[in-house]
């Protein structure tokens, strides 16, 4: 089974939590046909299918915010730091916590100033953090041989890539 | 299979740290071997990986934790880690709790820590497929926190 790929646009906001829907170029991956980031969202939080329609608008809201802060961290790094940031996934790894993990370029993953980049992710999570509210960050270098399969099935189904 | 008698022996007399350096500076020994061949990339990653995690084990244990007026002590991450998922909010992995404990305790290291987690954990999603300068960075950050850990 290949990958289906689903790109979430303004015209069909298929997130909402009050007026705000994830950004444009945002792509929801599976290996599921007919599965959309709606359902996906429906099956993670309805396992347990009395769950409060609270934790779905916390869930929603937090991912919002983990995304819309990917987006702001790339600007930052870009400008402060003069690295270019080529993709960034999203794993949910439970209604208050997500993993971002952020492709950069090998020649800047290797370099000795790259260490600045992750002292900018420490200080910029600490901003955002709070008790109710988890983000880490992680980097990749850019790759031919990057598994998108791996990636999917370690729950990093929430994709971005820079234009 | 049966461990030899001297390491036996050695280990009743060894204090946890000790043994925390002793399984650091092997793994470290490991990575130079394995950095004799280029196609060995991945496991020299791993290894420098391996090698700064008992380092910093080593540099953060016994780790005295403040919770009202009492002071306990532990030993190990594995003594503390059940503690911290049973009282925080969020729950960690081991490896996101020991840099957490840098990021708190020793700034200095935790970026090149946290680099080197990376360096190591994402070798999954590169197909192990890394090129020799990744892993000569690796042994830079390596030797970066040995030295910041043995001088501490």
């Amino acid at each position: 089974m290949g990958i289906i790929t689903e790109r979430l646009t303004t015209k069909a906001p298929v997130l909402k939590a009050g007026k705000s829907t994830l950004p444009v170029n945002w792509l929801f991956r599976t290996f599921e046909p007919g599965i959309s980031s709606e359902d996906s969202i429906n099956a993670y939080l309805f396992e347990n299918r009395y769950v409060h329609a609270f934790q779905r608008t916390t869930f929603i809201s937090n991912l919002l915010t983990a995304s819309g802060f990917a987006l702001n961290f790339l600007k930052a790094l870009d400008a402060e730091k003069g690295i270019k940031c080529l993709s960034v996934f999203i794993k949910a790894a439970d209604l208050r916590s997500f993993e971002l993990l952020l492709t950069v370029d090998v020649g800047d993953f290797v370099s000795e100033e790259f260490v600045s980049a992750y002292k900018l992710a420490r200080e910029s999570k600490a901003a955002v953090n709070t008790d109710s509210f988890n983000l880490t960050i992680s980097f990749l270098p850019n790759s031919d041989q990057l598994d998108a399969e791996a990636l999917i099935c370690d729950g990093f189904t929430w994709h971005y890539e820079q234009k | 299979m049966q461990r030899p008698l001297f390491a036996t022996a050695l280990r009743g007399i060894m204090s946890k740290s000790e043994e925390r350096l002793i399984h650091a500076l092997h793994n470290e020994k490991v990575c130079k071997y394995l950095d004799k061949k280029p196609e060995h990339s991945d496991w020299v990653i791993t290894s420098a990986f391996y090698a700064s995690l008992h380092f910093v084990s080593y540099l953060l244990f016994p780790l005295k934790v403040k919770a009202g007026e009492n002071v306990t002590e532990y030993v190990s991450i594995n003594a503390y880690y059940p503690v911290f998922n049973r009282t925080s909010i969020f729950k960690l992995s081991l490896h996101s709790l020991l840099c957490h404990l840098l990021e708190k305790n020793h700034q200095e290291i935790a970026d090149d820590y946290a680099l080197l987690l990376d360096y190591s954990k994402q070798s999954r999603y590169l197909n192990h497929q890394f090129d020799r300068e990744v892993s000569n960075a690796a042994k830079r950050r390596l030797e970066r926190i040995k030295e910041y850990c043995l001088k501490n």
